[in-house]
C-alpha cells in the first residue's frame, strides 16, 4: 500500500484533469474581476522557447492579440476573468486556457505542445499537421521550418522553396532560390534574420537558399501591403526568427542527405542563458556532382597530354563546396529583458581552377632550349557568401509597453576570377621570367551597419501604435576588371538611411474592423531628400469565417540588385546604391483587396493586388559598344516603369491525417523601358498561370507527400534571324537578329515531386525524388550558327533544369 | 447558399479587379532588310542590301539581294537616287560623291514600312605619323618551329607606332596590307599538314587611343605594306562587340538603320607605308 501512496497523486490529478475536460463546469465560475488585463508569454513546451507571432483569442469575443517576437502578448479589456484563452501557432496544438477567477491574470505562462509527427498516435482533436498557414493578415503567410521534414526536398529542407509553393510567390526557379514575390524579383524581398537584413540567399547556384530549417523557428513572409515597420524594398519581406536553444535541456542532433551534413546542438546554460549553434557543409557526392554541373557549365579539362619535347602536367583543383553557420546566445537577465546575440556566416566556394607546367621548348643559341620552364595557371574562382550579426535587447517596460533595440551588420560579398596567370622562364635558374595576366576579375563588396529601436505601445483594448527609428550605413563597392587593368565597370557607393514610422491599429466596430494608417519617412543619403511612404491596411470580419481585407501603400527600394547575365560563366548579381539618374530610386505603389472564408477544418483565401512600379532597371550590355574602354552607366543601365496585376488563390486542407493546399496565380507583370521598344514587354519573372498542389497524407509512423507545380513559361527574346555585313578589311561578321524583347515563351513548367518519410522515436528516414517525371523543364535556349560550306543555319539547343533526382534524408535528434 | 455567394462575390471581385488586357505581342515574320554601306570621300556611294537569313527549324540558305527599290541619299543641300547595278547593289552617279562634315540619310520603302539611316562623314585623320618606315624581320631557324607561346627562338620582333591626333576619343582603326605583286612569304617552313594561316591583309581593333602599334610578327610577308587608318563612327566599332548567343543574353549591335539592319556609315581614310625587310 505504502508503495501504492506516490502514485496516489498522479491518479488524483489525473481524475481532477478528466474533470476539468467535462462540458460546462458544475461548479459555477462566478467572475472576480471584470474589464482586466492579461498579459503572458507563449512557450514551446519542449524547450521553452518563446513562440513569436502566435494567436491569442479571447474565446467567445473577437479580442485578440499576436505575441511579439519574445512571445509576449497583452490582451485589455478581457471581459471577465472567467474567460478562457485559445492560443495557436502554426505547428504546435491550440491551447484553451482557462483564466482563473481571483488570480492574477499577469504573467501567464502558456506552453504548446510541438506536433510532433513522430509519436505515433491517433488524431487528437486540436491538432494541426499544416506546414503552413495564411488569412490571417493580408499578404501573410507563416512557415514552421520544422515542418519541413514533411515536404519533398532535393538534398536540403528548404524554408524558402518551401514559401515558394504558397500562391503568390513563383516556384518555377531552379536556378534561384530567391523569393519572385507578386511579379517582383529576389531583391525586391526584404530578408531579415533575426533582425539583420541578408543579402544573399543562394546557395550552389541558387539551387538552395542560404537557410538553415534547424536554425529557425519561424518565418513569416508578407507578399504585399506591409505595415510602416518595414521598407526599403518593393515587393515583400521574409522575416525570419531564429531558434534561441531550449531553456530545458540539452539537445544535439542533425541530418545527414546525399548532399550535406547539418548539424546542431542547444543548450541551456544556467537558467538566464541559452545557446544554439548549427552549420551545415555540403560534400562532393554524385548528388553535389549531379547539381553543380547542372548549373556550372565550363568545359571540362583534358586530364594529361603529353606535349611536344616534354610532358605537360597538368593539375586541376576542382574545389566546390557551400557552407553555412548560425549561433545565438540568449540572456534573459530578468523577466522582463532578453538580449539576443545571432551570428551568421554562409559561403559557397567554386574553385575549377588548373594549372599546367610547361616543359621546354624552343631553340635559343648554342642548343639550349630558349624557354627553360613555366606555368600556365588558369584561376577559375567563385565565391560568394553572407556574413551577418545583431546584438539585441528587448524590455517590456509594462503590459502595455514593449521596446526592442538592435544593432547589425551584414557583409554580402561576391568574388569572381576567371583569369590565365602566364609565367615563363628564360635561360637559366637565373633568366628572366616573365609574367601576365589575362581574364576578368569582379568584386562586389557590400557592408550594412545598421541600429534600430521599435517600440510598442497599447494605450488601450483598441489601439496599438508601433513606432521606431533605425539608421543605417551603407558602403557598397563593385568592380569589374579585365586583364588586370582596366576596370569596366568600378563604383564605390556610400550611403546613409535614416528612417522613423508610426503605424497605429485601431479597432473599431466591436473588433470587427481593424484599420492600420501608417506612414514611414526615410531621409536617403546619396540623393539627399525625404521619402515618405504612406500606408494603410484594413480588415473586416464579416463573420467568424468570413473576412475581407484591403490595403494600399506606397514603398521605396534604395538599394538594387543587378544581374549580370552570363550564360557561360553562370549569372551574377551585385548590389549598387541608387540615387543617381541611371539608377534612381525605385518606387511602388500596392493596392490589394481580398477576403477569406475559413471554418475549423477549412481556409479558401482570394487575395487581388496591382502594384505600378517606377525607377525599374534593367542592366544589359546589349547597347554598348565596349571596345576598348569602360562601360558607362547610361550605356548599361536602362530605366523605366512596370505594373503588375494578379490574383492569388488558396484552398487549404488544415486537419486531419491528409493535409494540404491547393495554390493558384494569376498574374501579369510587364515593364516598360524606352530602349527595348516603345510599347510594354513581358518582364523576365512574368508568369502567366502558376498552380502548385500540396498533399501530404500522414499513415502510421509515415509521412506522405505530393508537390505538383505547373507554371507557364517564362518569356524570353529569340533570334528571328541572321545576317553578315563586310567589314572594312574584307571579312565578313555574322550577326543575329533579336524578336521584340520578351516576345516568346518557354514550355510550361511541370513538375511533380514525391517523398516519404518514416519517423522513429529520435528522428525520421526520408526519400524524395525530385522531378518524378523527369520532365526537361527548359532554363534557358542556345543559338548556334552552324556554318555548312556556304550556308550557314541556325541551330536552336534548349538548356534544362534538373532531370529525376533522388535523395535520401536521414535525421536524428537526441529529444 | 450564403457561403457561395460570398465566395462568388469575392472571387468575382478580384477577377473584374483585375480586367486586364493581354496584348499579346506576336512574332511577325521579320523581314527587315539587310543594309551595308560605307561612305566614303572620292567615291560613288554604294548601297548593298540583301534579305536577311530567316531562322525557322528548316531553313538553309544565304541572305539574297534585294532588287527593284528606289533608293535615295539626301544631304542637307541635295538628294541623290541610286541606281541599281546587280547583285543587291545600288550606287550614285559617278560625279556623286560623300563630302566631309555632311550628314547623309539613306531612305526608302520595303514592304510598306520606310526604311531609314542616317550618318556623318568623319573628318580626314589628322597627324597620321609612323615611327619607323622599316621593319627587319627574320625567319624562323629551320627544324625549330615552336609552336607553343614565345616559340621560335630570339627574332627581331620590332613594332611600327602608329600615332595621329584623337583629342575627342573617336574611333580608329588600322588595316595593313601587302602591295607587293610577288610576296614572299617570311616563315617558308610551312608544315603541309598544319598551314598557317597566312594572310597578307590584318588588321587591329577599333580603338579611341591616339595610337596603335603593329607588331612585328603580325607580318607574314616581306615587302611594302599599306597602312591604312579608318577614322569611324561609333556604329562601325559596335560590330565589333562581342555578341552572346542564348536566350538570356541577345545582343545586336546598335546601328542607325530604322526598320532594318546592318551598316550605314562614314568613314575616311589616311595612308602610311612600311616596308619588311629580312635582315
Amino acid at each position: 500500500m505504502t508503495k501504492l501512496l506516490p502514485v496516489l497523486p498522479l491518479l488524483l490529478t489525473t481524475i481532477l484533469a478528466e474533470a476539468q475536460d467535462l462540458p460546462p463546469m458544475r461548479t459555477k465560475r462566478v467572475p472576480q474581476q471584470r474589464n482586466l488585463t492579461v498579459t503572458g508569454r507563449v512557450t514551446d513546451a519542449a524547450t521553452a522557447e518563446n513562440l513569436p507571432f502566435a494567436y491569442v483569442r479571447v474565446r467567445n469575443t473577437r479580442q485578440i492579440a499576436q505575441t511579439n517576437v519574445d512571445g509576449f502578448f497583452t490582451l485589455l479589456n478581457v471581459p471577465s476573468d472567467t474567460c478562457t484563452l485559445e492560443v495557436s501557432y502554426i505547428g504546435f496544438k491550440d491551447v484553451a486556457y482557462p483564466l482563473v477567477p481571483g488570480e492574477s491574470a499577469k504573467r501567464l505562462s502558456i506552453e504548446l505542445d510541438p506536433n510532433r509527427t513522430d509519436l505515433q498516435e491517433v488524431q487528437v482533436r486540436g491538432q494541426k499537421t499544416e506546414v503552413m498557414r495564411a488569412a490571417e493578415t493580408i499578404g501573410l503567410i507563416q512557415l514552421t521550418p520544422r515542418n519541413l521534414t514533411k515536404l519533398p526536398n532535393v538534398g536540403e529542407r528548404d524554408p524558402f522553396r518551401a514559401l515558394q509553393l504558397m500562391p503568390g510567390v513563383s516556384a518555377a526557379n531552379e536556378s534561384s532560390a530567391g523569393l519572385y514575390v507578386r511579379g517582383g524579383t529576389p531583391d525586391q524581398t526584404l530578408v531579415l534574420l533575426d533582425g539583420f537584413t541578408v543579402y544573399q540567399v543562394d546557395h550552389l547556384y541558387g539551387f538552395f537558399s542560404a537557410f538553415n530549417y534547424n536554425a529557425l523557428k519561424d518565418i513569416q513572409l508578407q507578399k504585399g501591403g506591409f505595415g510602416a515597420k518595414y521598407g526599403g524594398r518593393l515587393s515583400g519581406v521574409a522575416e525570419m526568427t531564429g531558434k534561441e536553444g531550449s531553456r530545458k535541456a540539452i539537445n544535439a542532433g542533425g541530418d545527414v542527405s546525399a548532399l550535406s551534413v547539418n548539424l546542431f546542438a542547444e543548450a541551456p546554460v544556467g537558467n538566464k542563458v541559452s545557446v544554439l549553434v548549427a552549420g551545415r557543409r555540403s560534400f562532393q557526392g554524385p548528388l553535389y556532382t549531379k547539381l553543380f554541373d547542372q548549373f556550372q557549365t565550363t568545359q571540362a579539362v583534358q586530364p594529361q597530354r603529353r606535349g611536344r619535347g616534354g610532358l605537360l602536367s597538368t593539375t586541376q583543383t576542382v574545389a566546390s563546396y557551400f557552407y553555412d553557420f548560425n549561433g545565438r546566445v540568449t540572456y534573459r537577465p530578468t523577466d522582463l529583458d532578453q538580449v539576443t546575440l545571432s551570428v551568421y556566416n554562409g559561403q559557397d566556394y567554386l574553385d575549377n581552377g588548373q594549372s599546367i607546367n610547361l616543359p621546354a621548348f624552343g631553340r635559343g643559341g648554342g642548343g639550349q632550349p630558349a624557354v627553360t620552364g613555366g606555368s600556365l595557371t588558369n584561376t577559375d574562382l567563385s565565391n560568394w557568401g553572407n556574413t551577418g550579426a545583431s546584438l539585441k535587447w528587448s524590455r517590456r517596460w509594462s503590459d502595455r509597453l514593449y521596446t526592442n533595440t538592435l544593432v547589425s551588420f551584414s557583409n554580402y560579398y561576391s568574388q569572381r576570377n576567371i583569369s590565365n596567370q602566364v609565367s615563363i622562364q628564360r635561360g637559366g635558374p637565373n633568366g628572366n621570367r616573365n609574367n601576365a595576366n589575362f581574364g576578368t576579375l569582379e568584386d562586389n563588396n557590400l557592408v550594412d551597419q545598421s541600429v534600430k529601436t521599435d517600440l510598442t505601445w497599447q494605450p488601450s483594448a483598441t489601439q496599438q501604435i508601433e513606432a521606431g527609428i533605425q539608421f543605417s550605413k551603407l558602403a557598397i563597392d563593385y568592380a569589374y576588371k579585365q586583364n588586370d587593368t582596366l576596370t569596366v565597370l568600378g563604383k564605390n557607393d556610400r550611403g546613409n538611411l535614416l528612417t522613423a514610422y508610426v503605424s497605429d491599429r485601431l479597432s473599431l466596430l466591436d473588433n470587427r474592423l481593424t484599420v492600420t494608417p501608417g506612414l514611414r519617412a526615410t531621409q536617403y543619403g546619396v540623393t539627399g531628400k525625404l521619402y515618405a511612404e504612406p500606408r494603410l491596411s484594413a480588415a473586416y470580419k464579416v463573420n467568424n469565417q468570413v473576412r475581407l481585407k484591403a490595403a494600399v501603400g506606397q514603398y521605396y527600394q534604395f538599394i538594387k540588385q543587378v544581374t549580370r547575365e552570363d550564360i557561360s560563366q553562370g549569372n551574377r548579381t551585385f548590389w549598387l546604391l541608387s540615387g543617381t539618374p541611371s539608377l534612381p530610386v525605385a518606387s511602388a505603389w500596392h493596392y490589394i483587396a481580398g477576403g477569406s472564408y475559413e471554418t475549423a477544418g477549412y481556409l479558401f483565401d482570394v487575395e487581388a493586388y496591382a502594384k505600378d512600379l517606377s525607377g525599374v532597371t534593367e542592366y544589359t550590355l546589349r547597347f554598348a559598344p565596349q571596345i576598348g574602354r569602360g562601360l558607362v552607366p547610361q550605356e548599361t543601365f536602362f530605366n523605366g516603369t512596370g505594373t503588375v496585376r494578379g490574383v492569388d488563390v488558396l484552398l487549404q486542407k488544415k486537419f486531419g491525417a491528409y493535409t494540404g493546399w491547393i495554390g493558384y496565380t494569376y498574374a501579369q507583370a510587364k515593364s516598360n523601358i524606352a530602349q527595348f521598344g516603345d510599347q510594354p514587354y513581358y518582364a523576365n519573372q512574368d508568369v502567366r498561370h502558376e498552380l502548385k498542389s500540396i498533399n501530404t497524407f500522414r499513415y502510421k509512423r509515415l509521412d506522405l507527400a505530393a508537390t505538383f507545380i505547373y507554371a507557364t513559361g517564362k518569356p524570353y527574346t529569340s533570334i528571328v534571324g541572321e545576317y553578315s555585313v563586310k567589314l572594312l578589311d574584307g571579312t565578313s561578321k555574322t550577326f543575329t537578329n533579336p524578336s521584340a524583347k520578351n516576345a516568346n515563351r518557354f514550355p510550361d513548367y511541370q513538375r511533380l515531386d514525391l517523398s516519404a518519410t518514416y519517423n522513429f522515436g529520435h528522428g525520421s528516414l526520408g526519400v524524395s525524388v525530385f522531378n518524378v517525371l523527369n520532365r526537361q523543364n527548359v532554363w534557358y535556349k542556345k543559338f548556334t550558327s552552324v556554318q555548312d560550306g556556304g550556308d550557314s543555319q541556325l541551330v536552336v539547343t534548349d538548356v534544362t533544369y534538373l532531370g529525376l533526382t533522388p535523395n535520401l534524408t536521414f535525421s536524428y535528434r537526441l529529444r | 447558399m450564403n457561403l457561395y455567394r460570398t465566395l462568388a462575390s469575392l472571387f468575382l471581385g478580384s477577377i473584374t479587379l483585375l480586367s486586364c488586357q493581354e496584348t499579346v505581342t506576336t512574332l511577325a515574320p521579320d523581314d527587315k532588310p539587310v543594309i551595308e554601306a560605307y561612305l566614303a570621300p572620292g567615291q560613288p556611294m554604294t548601297v548593298h542590301i540583301t534579305k536577311q537569313i530567316p531562322f525557322n527549324a528548316d531553313t538553309t540558305g544565304q541572305g539574297q539581294p534585294i532588287a527593284g527599290l528606289a533608293l535615295k541619299i539626301s544631304s542637307n543641300t541635295a538628294t541623290y537616287a541610286l541606281r541599281y547595278i546587280g547583285d543587291g547593289l545600288y550606287q550614285s552617279a559617278a560625279e556623286v560623291m560623300p563630302r566631309l562634315g555632311q550628314t547623309y540619310t539613306l531612305a526608302f520603302d520595303y514592304l510598306g514600312q520606310r526604311v531609314t539611316a542616317t550618318t556623318q562623314m568623319p573628318t580626314k585623320p589628322a597627324g597620321y605619323q609612323q615611327d619607323v618606315t622599316e621593319l627587319i624581320r627574320t625567319a624562323p631557324v629551320q627544324g625549330g618551329p615552336g609552336g607553343g607561346p614565345g616559340g621560335g627562338g630570339p627574332q627581331q620582333q620590332g613594332a611600327v607606332r602608329l600615332s595621329w591626333q584623337n583629342p575627342t576619343a573617336d574611333y580608329y582603326f588600322v588595316v595593313i596590307d601587302n602591295i607587293e605583286a610577288t610576296p614572299v612569304l617570311i616563315n617558308q617552313n610551312v608544315n603541309p599538314n598544319r598551314p598557317l594561316q597566312q594572310n597578307r591583309r590584318f588588321r587591329n581593333q577599333p580603338t579611341q587611343s591616339d595610337f596603335d602599334d603593329v607588331r612585328g610578327q603580325s607580318f607574314q610577308y616581306y615587302g611594302r605594306h599599306r597602312m591604312v587608318l579608318f577614322h569611324l563612327n561609333p556604329d562601325y566599332a559596335a560590330l565589333y562587340k562581342q555578341n552572346s548567343t542564348s536566350t538570356q543574353n541577345i545582343a545586336t549591335p546598335p546601328t542607325t538603320v530604322v526598320n532594318g539592319l546592318g551598316i550605314f556609315t562614314g568613314v575616311n581614310t589616311d595612308t602610311l607605308y612600311v616596308n619588311v625587310k629580312p635582315q
